[in-house]
């Protein structure tokens, strides 16, 4: 009877350990963090206000990343690790209805960084880390932009999307 | 490959439970007669077939494992097991190639009672296992959540050589001789890793030997079919008591 009883208990050991899902990377992993921005009142810079139907591309992406244009207060957008930099272009009233009398604003933000790669695991592979990570607003002479400051938050790593990264004022 | 794995382990299950009844069936029955008979005791040789199998199946894969055993008193036996691996694996972000040697050493314990000198084997196993390998990183698609911008992949072909790793293993397995001195035998290990090599911005997610490891846990599986010969040393006189 003994016998039995460590059979499976072996059985079940092997069982449990391969069936084991580490295949898939979870979603409590961190891995390669997003960019944090929230937006800010510039009269009252303590107070969170949102952009009206805002969307925002990537320069050298023929589509906006939002799937959906809406009135945004904070959003999360990728970076590439390709490069040391992403340009990203804010739209401010995209995709306006046709009998609006508003117009559409385009201001562009360019980001750099240092691309950290660091191993996580398995299923998530490689992450990238962006260090040194800095925003500059490319400021508009013709029009006029909508974003009227923005402000980098120290430490200036983009290290996890639980920290804000860059507050925009508007 | 999985189900394939999955149907040959259900296949040594149910043949494990199988010896195990016609076991029991036998002792219920009153003592009769006692035949003399002359048990053999030698080397016995042989190869992992799965492994074998595997390599001309699988384009990735590489390997061979040879095991031999001695008996050295009645239900005891030594064991070892030699056999390299050369094996590249892709997982969904990764792609690696290990290849490496092992060795495997302890013995096995046979709780099978054989009747008149049968040499079949329902047997538990102890090893000692050692493994001296090399990881290549050869490229890497870098993790992101959505798939906004392209695909960064990179190609870093990143060696991480001289590794090694021991582990204890524990074996069950049953051996059945189908020709005279020659064994079928078939075998489920279960490993726990001793010791962690850590690497520097990669993990060992394959070991030959040991094979493939789990997050956050030191414990490895396996399993394989051999095809050993024995050849005979000595015999030994024995008795049995044998039912009517």
């Amino acid at each position: 009877m003994k016998k039995y009883l460590l059979l499976s208990l072996f059985v079940a050991l092997i069982c449990t350990s391969s069936c084991q899902r580490d295949d898939i990377c979870p979603e409590s992993t961190q891995t390669t963090p997003k960019l944090v921005i929230e937006f800010f009142d510039i009269d009252f810079p303590e107070q969170s206000k949102s952009v009206p139907r805002l969307n925002v591309i990537a320069e050298g992406e023929s589509e906006f990343y939002f799937e959906t244009t809406e009135n945004r207060s904070t959003i999360s957008i990728p970076l590439r690790t390709t490069e040391n930099f992403t340009n990203f272009s804010f739209v401010r009233n995209h995709d306006l209805p046709e009998d609006s009398n508003l117009t559409s604003n385009a201001d562009e933000i360019q980001f750099s960084y240092t691309v950290n790669l660091e191993y996580v695991s398995r299923s998530c592979g490689y992450k990238a880390e962006f260090i040194n990570f800095n925003a500059v607003l490319v400021y508009e002479e013709e029009s006029v932009n909508w974003i009227q400051g923005i402000q980098v938050i120290q430490p200036n790593d983009i290290l996890n999307e639980q920290d804000t990264h860059l507050y925009i004022f508007h | 490959m999985n189900k394939i794995h999955i149907y040959i382990f259900s296949i040594s299950f149910s043949l494990f439970s199988a010896l195990g009844f016609s076991q029991e069936e036998e002792k219920e029955n009153p003592i009769d007669t006692i035949i003399a008979y002359k048990d053999k005791y030698g080397i016995r040789a042989g190869v992992d077939f799965v492994k074998l199998a595997r390599s001309f199946v699988d384009d990735d894969y590489q390997g061979f494992e040879i095991m031999g055993d001695y008996r050295i008193y009645k239900t005891y036996y030594l064991a070892a097991e030699i056999g390299n691996e050369n094996y590249t694996y892709t997982e969904p972000f990764i792609e690696a190639n290990t290849q490496g040697s092992y060795i495997k050493i302890g013995g096995n314990y046979n709780f099978y009672d054989n009747w008149l000198g049968m040499q079949n084997e329902l047997y538990a196993g102890l090893r000692y296992g050692f493994a001296n390998y090399n990881h290549t990183l050869e490229r890497y698609r870098v993790y992101t959540s959505d798939n906004y911008f392209q695909d960064d992949v990179r190609e870093v072909y990143r060696d991480y050589d001289g590794l090694t790793t021991s582990w204890a293993e524990f074996q069950l397995g049953m051996k059945v001789e189908v020709l005279n001195n020659l064994f079928l035998s078939a075998h489920v290990q279960l490993k726990v890793a001793i010791g962690d090599t850590e690497l520097d911005d990669f993990e060992s997610l394959y070991i030959p030997g040991f094979h493939r490891t789990y997050q956050d846990s030191n414990i490895g599986v396996g399993w394989g079919y051999g095809l050993s010969y024995m050849i005979p040393i000595t015999k030994k006189d024995r008795k049995q008591e044998v039912a009517n």
